[in-house]
């Protein structure tokens, strides 16, 4: 399957100003400036097929935001190359601005002071979409985030999440083919966040559309994506399937107790690694190879009522990597898995 | 294909323009006190009226009586209140804090949006400057002394002098791509425009050599020339010059807007972007 966004040995550098505090760094910042280049992203290259959903994950100040607004055309790549939809982004041609979007938790396109419609209605003008079209879209998304009642009213009285959803339909309201999210759930309660991950899903499946994700919350990216890069220091430390992600980088897993009686710690630590105990409930780290023989061991030896084996959950696997990233030689990086 | 282009420009920028004055509406306690604090000209022109007494001011066929102060600084408050910039303030923001990219991301350019906001702006208070020029001059006396000829004139000298107001606050602006304190310009800008625009002294009062190099620069231009207009006083050349001086400015504040934005926008990588 082609390629729609390739990016080749993409850096981004930026001269950044020293000061010391205080009144007296600041004289001597006004005699002398001290600037010194920071390396935001690092030769970063990949490719995503038409239809992908990534997970782009990382610390933050990892370059996950600088390599989006780069992708987007908003930022002019320090050196490398990158085409999305064969447009070099930078030059911010028409035709490729009508194909993409990217959303920003903290920056809004919505009118302030208006109600939320009257920038829908602008957005229909500047992107030339037919009055019948431009109805029939604002029926779908509306139901689909249940915009209804809200995109009547003006935009500062609209609650976080009311106004995210509304901004994710204003971004989509011109049906691009590229999405960029960068961290399209933030400070959204959890129905709300599940909520625009299913419009997500549902967008992605109805039209095909390509999705890079930028997200602090796992699940958005469990729920969303099949393949993760993670970029840590400006460079891609992982570039795969997320399942694979978990087994490679995960060498153990859990083993969740529910005990009839309470144990010592030191007594089930002799079995594994003690992760969690908590009265009756209790979850040990185990090597995979000895999963089997640990449980056994455990049901045979101690008074169990319930055992579950599970993966490590996807944040710890993440945070392992991101504390083994600066090695980068024992970091394996793969090849894209397309969908 | 070209006509379906227009067409769709022109859309665009209605429904901007809609939009905008939504949004001055919005603001309309705020457009108030910008209203009130826009008065300083009329006050200029009771200063001068009163300096005047029944002679006049100047002299080599430059001289101003009362009813002249009057239009004149009429003249001054139109034009003040109906160019009022703000672009160096969204630059500011937009370009510090990032919250030019949502409009950078639209395939269309974000002058557009900027200049629209303005537009918005004076459409919600013309109707109020209006009545404020029209009375004033009414009460000064000087209505009657107003031609058809130059009231058309003055409003075509009105729209350049928008345009290149414009121009010089968003070039202004603009310089937030290199540095930080950009908003402590703008102040600059207002001065620069009162002392050597004529809106506080007519530039007709000034020693001639110094008239003849205030003359050349925009901010006569904008100011001094489309009351001049208004008072009767230049003939058909000076008209003329007049109006290349204007065009003049517009192109090349147009130019300057154009390159300080290309380069500048290689350089929008603030961490906020």
């Amino acid at each position: 399957m082609s390629a729609v966004i390739a990016v080749r040995g993409l850096r981004k550098e930026y001269k950044v100003h020293h000061k010391e505090g205080g009144f007296l760094g600041s004289v001597k910042s006004l005699v002398n400036r001290r600037y010194s280049t920071v390396t935001a992203v690092d030769g970063v290259s990949f490719e995503i097929a038409e239809g992908e959903i990534v997970g782009f994950l990382g610390p933050n100040g990892a370059g996950k935001t600088t390599t989006l607004k780069m992708l987007a055309g908003l930022l002019h790549p320090s050196g490398g190359d990158v085409s999305v939809l064969g447009f070099e982004p930078k030059q911010r041609h028409t035709d490729f601005l009508r194909a993409i979007t990217l959303v920003m938790g903290q920056k809004q396109q919505l009118a302030w002071d208006l109600a939320a419609i009257d920038s829908f209605l602008l957005n229909r003008v500047i992107y030339d979409i037919p009055e019948d079209v431009y109805h029939r879209r604002i029926g779908e998304l509306s139901e689909m985030l249940s915009l209804q009642q809200v995109l009547n009213k003006p935009v500062r009285k609209l609650s976080l999440g009311e106004r995210m959803k509304c901004e994710l339909a204003l971004a989509l309201l011109h049906q691009p083919k590229i999405l960029f999210l960068d961290e399209p759930t933030i400070g959204l309660d959890v129905n709300m966040q599940r909520a625009v991950r299913d419009f997500i899903a549902a967008y992605n499946d109805r039209y095909r559309a390509t999705i890079m994700l930028t997200s602090h919350y796992m699940d958005d990216v469990e729920a969303l994506a099949r393949r993760v890069m993670v970029i840590d220091g400006g460079r891609i430390a992982f570039d795969g399937d997320l399942h694979r992600l978990i087994a490679e980088q995960a060498p153990k897993k859990v083993l969740r107790l529910k005990l009839i009686e309470a144990q010592p710690a030191a007594r089930l630590s002799q079995y594994a690694e003690l992760r969690r105990l908590e009265d009756l409930e209790a979850e040990l780290l185990v090597d995979r190879q000895r999963v089997a023989e640990t449980a056994s061991r455990l049901l045979a030896e101690l008074p169990v009522a319930d055992i579950a084996i599970e993966e490590q959950p996807i944040e710890d696997v993440i945070g392992a990597l991101f504390k083994t990233a600066p090695d980068r030689k024992t970091v394996p990086s793969h090849q894209p898995v397309t969908t | 294909m070209r006509t379906a282009r227009i067409l769709h420009v022109a859309r665009i920028w209605r429904q901007l323009l809609v939009q905008y004055c939504a949004v001055a509406m919005a603001y309309r306690v705020q457009s108030l006190i910008w209203m009130i604090g826009g008065l300083m000209p009329i006050a200029t022109m009771l200063i001068w009226v009163e300096l005047a007494g029944n002679g006049s001011i100047g002299g080599n066929g430059t001289s101003y009586g009362r009813q002249d102060f009057a239009v004149y600084f009429m003249a001054m408050y139109l034009l003040r209140q109906a160019t009022v910039m703000w672009s160096v303030l969204i630059l500011d923001r937009g370009i510090r804090r990032g919250e030019l990219a949502p409009q950078l991301l639209r395939p269309v350019p974000p002058v557009w949006a900027h200049m629209a906001e303005h537009l918005g702006e004076i459409v919600v208070r013309l109707p109020i400057i209006l009545a404020v020029f029209v009375l004033g001059l009414y009460l000064t006396g000087t209505l009657g002394s107003l031609t058809f000829p130059n009231v058309l004139l003055f409003a075509l000298a009105l729209v350049g002098s928008w345009l290149i107001f414009f121009h010089l606050h968003y070039c202004v602006g603009l310089l937030a791509f290199w540095m930080d304190g950009v908003l402590s310009l703008e102040p600059l800008i207002w001065y620069f425009t009162v002392i050597l625009g004529g809106g506080a002294i007519p530039i007709d009062l000034f020693p001639t050599a110094i008239r003849d190099v205030l003359t050349w620069l925009p901010f006569a231009a904008t100011l001094d020339f489309p009351a001049q207009i208004l008072l009767g006083k230049i003939d058909a050349a000076l008209l003329a010059l007049g109006f290349a001086k204007q065009i003049g400015w517009i192109v090349a504040l147009t130019l300057l807007r154009q390159a300080l934005w290309r380069t500048g926008l290689r350089r929008y990588s603030a961490m906020g972007a």
